[in-house]
């Protein structure tokens, strides 16, 4: 942490000197004497962490050399440091706000120690804060987030460049398991809104009844249970960004008062009359053909048109090709780190068969997966048997073998073969074809 | 070491403040006489001037110095002066409880310029 700048303004010489000397003992602090208020004013540029001001100087007084800092930075604290107490005067400089005032006696130095002490905290908190906040940014540096080199994934990275530039509403949408709400979180930490809050919302995992408030806030009393003021997601986003996921899944009701929000850019807290003003960048995300949903009369037109903004339509994993494996390993190295497991490796035939597969659950399932698999393996390596899928709808990898028709058939008859114990007439009859047929595959010895 | 036995003034706060290393401790010597001889002198042109917002100032300046060097019995003192000064009133009061600072600080600074050879 660089060092911790404070001004002393004091025309008293002994106070000041003493001040600075005590102050000083901490090498962290670097203290500068300053002796008429005009002087600390000229110096604010240096950008002090803290000034200690005396209230009777000779050019100006405490207030107004206070009402001066003020206005150039109003995050520098200022204390101040009297030769009397006089209640009136305390009170006055602290509502101009001041951070403390004190009188010239034997505890002034204990208590600038202790504020410093206070500030120092805080100040070091602040960074802290800043620091993560600029590591969550790294963190969702979206070509570190979102990984792929198919054609399908970079046409979305330069969608995304183009989102994260402007202030448009972003719709996502895509299967699920593809990947939208880390696409919302990457637009949001690489804008210029990255600093202010992003609040993901799940429309869908609200009650009904619930969304409302939960949304846009409740004052005290408002309804049964709302036993203080609560402020809502958007409020919560306010400056950032606000992400409702599954938006296709939002009742008419809501879909109006949600339309007049973005509209208006504000709101009102259910229970309330005050209008709040909101800065917030909506990005909305849903698995449901929402154009379908408005021609079912299930989403509001309007609002569709006003959430389009800039569409993103995330490919489903199957179509992006080589990025399976990419993932794939990715999630695997990444396995291994988190679970301090030696690096594995995937062997060709387990990676052939990560390709054929159709992944109806996505990226998601795709690390599901390659989790469990890591988990199987005994070896450095992963092998095609401790690849196993168990998707709730998976359908079969049959046609993503790529075989020949001819291979095809025989396939298929040998599935029915051996489902109705080499019944070669139940079998022909079940696929309306002729015995000889069946016949002419077993003589050819392919089944 | 100097020599405090006279009781004309004493460190303990200065210590408290700023530590005993000689050197520090000399510095604010130093200051403090400096700074004490000319508010005293200011004290004293202001009530030959009738200026009692010098004096006022002077006194509410030298105030904390007093405490710090141990001159505390002259507290009292010290705010009268300062309190009637800037509310211009009892004039004959604040002449008196001048040359009774003057009487109680003139030695202590000489003590301390002789405690410390300056």
């Amino acid at each position: 942490m660089e060092s911790f700048r404070i001004f002393i303004v004091e025309d008293d010489p002994l106070y000041g000197e003493m001040l600075k000397h005590h102050l000083s003992l901490n090498p962290d602090n670097e203290v500068h004497l300053f002796k008429t208020g005009s002087d600390c004013l000229k110096n604010l540029y240096k950008n002090p962490s803290l000034i200690s001001l005396d209230y009777s100087l000779p050019d100006l007084s405490g207030l107004e050399v206070m009402r001066h800092i003020k206005k150039e930075s109003s995050d520098i604290p200022v204390v101040i440091v009297s030769g009397q107490e006089d209640i009136s005067t305390a009170v006055t400089l602290l509502r101009e706000g001041a951070y403390d005032y004190f009188v010239k006696d034997d505890d002034v130095k204990d208590r600038l120690w202790n504020i410093i002490k206070k500030i120092r905290e805080n100040l070091l908190l602040k960074s802290e804060i800043s620091y993560l906040k600029e590591e969550i940014g790294r963190k969702y540096e979206f070509r570190n987030v979102i990984k792929g080199n198919s054609p399908a994934i970079k046409q979305i990275f330069s969608l995304i460049e183009k989102a994260i530039k402007t202030n448009i509403t972003v719709s996502i949408t895509g299967e699920t398991g593809t990947g939208k709400e880390l696409v919302a979180k990457a637009i949001h930490y690489n804008s210029t809104r990255a600093k202010k809050p992003f609040v993901a919302v799940n429309v869908s995992a609200i009650p009904r009844e619930l969304i409302e408030s939960e949304m846009f806030g409740h004052e005290k009393g408002s309804f049964t249970g709302a036993v203080t003021r609560k402020t809502g997601r958007f409020e919560q986003a306010q400056g950032g960004s606000i992400f409702l996921d599954e938006i296709g899944e939002m009742d008419l009701h809501m879909q109006s008062k949600l339309l007049r929000v973005i509209q208006e850019r504000e709101l009102t807290r259910v229970g309330g009359n005050d209008l709040i003003k909101i800065d917030v960048r909506l990005i909305v995300a849903t698995n449901r053909n929402l154009a379908e949903e408005v021609h079912k009369g299930n989403f509001r037109e309007d609002l569709y048109y006003r959430l389009l903004g800039l569409p993103i339509e995330l490919p489903p994993l199957r179509f992006r090709g080589n990025d399976i494996i990419l993932l794939a390993k990715h999630f695997l190295d990444e396995f291994c780190l988190e679970n301090k497991l030696p690096k594995l490796s995937i062997t060709e035939a387990a990676q052939q068969k990560l390709m054929q597969y159709p992944y109806p659950g996505n990226i998601r399932e795709l690390k599901a997966v390659i989790e469990l698999s890591a988990v199987l393996s005994d070896s450095e390596q992963i092998d095609e048997q401790q690849i196993s899928f168990n998707s709730t709808n998976a359908s079969s990898n049959f046609l993503l073998e790529e075989n020949t028709l001819n291979e095809y058939n025989t396939k298929i008859i040998r599935y029915y073969l051996d489902k109705y114990n080499n019944n070669v007439i139940l079998v022909a009859k079940k696929l309306d074809i002729g015995k000889s047929t069946i016949y002419r595959l077993i003589k050819e010895n392919k089944l | 070491m100097p020599n405090q036995a006279s009781n004309q003034y004493h460190l303990t706060k200065l210590y408290s403040f700023i530590g005993e290393e000689p050197g520090p401790v000399k510095e604010m010597v130093v200051i403090f006489l400096q700074s004490s001889t000319e508010l005293l002198q200011d004290i004293s042109t202001g009530i030959t001037l009738q200026d009692f917002e010098k004096i006022s100032k002077a006194a509410h300046k030298l105030k904390p110095s007093l405490d710090i060097f141990g001159i505390d019995d002259m507290y009292d003192t010290i705010r009268e002066i300062e309190l009637n000064a800037r509310n211009k009133t009892n004039p004959d009061l604040i002449k008196q409880r001048i040359d009774q600072l003057e009487n109680r600080l003139k030695p202590a600074i000489l003590q301390m310029r002789e405690d410390y050879s300056l």
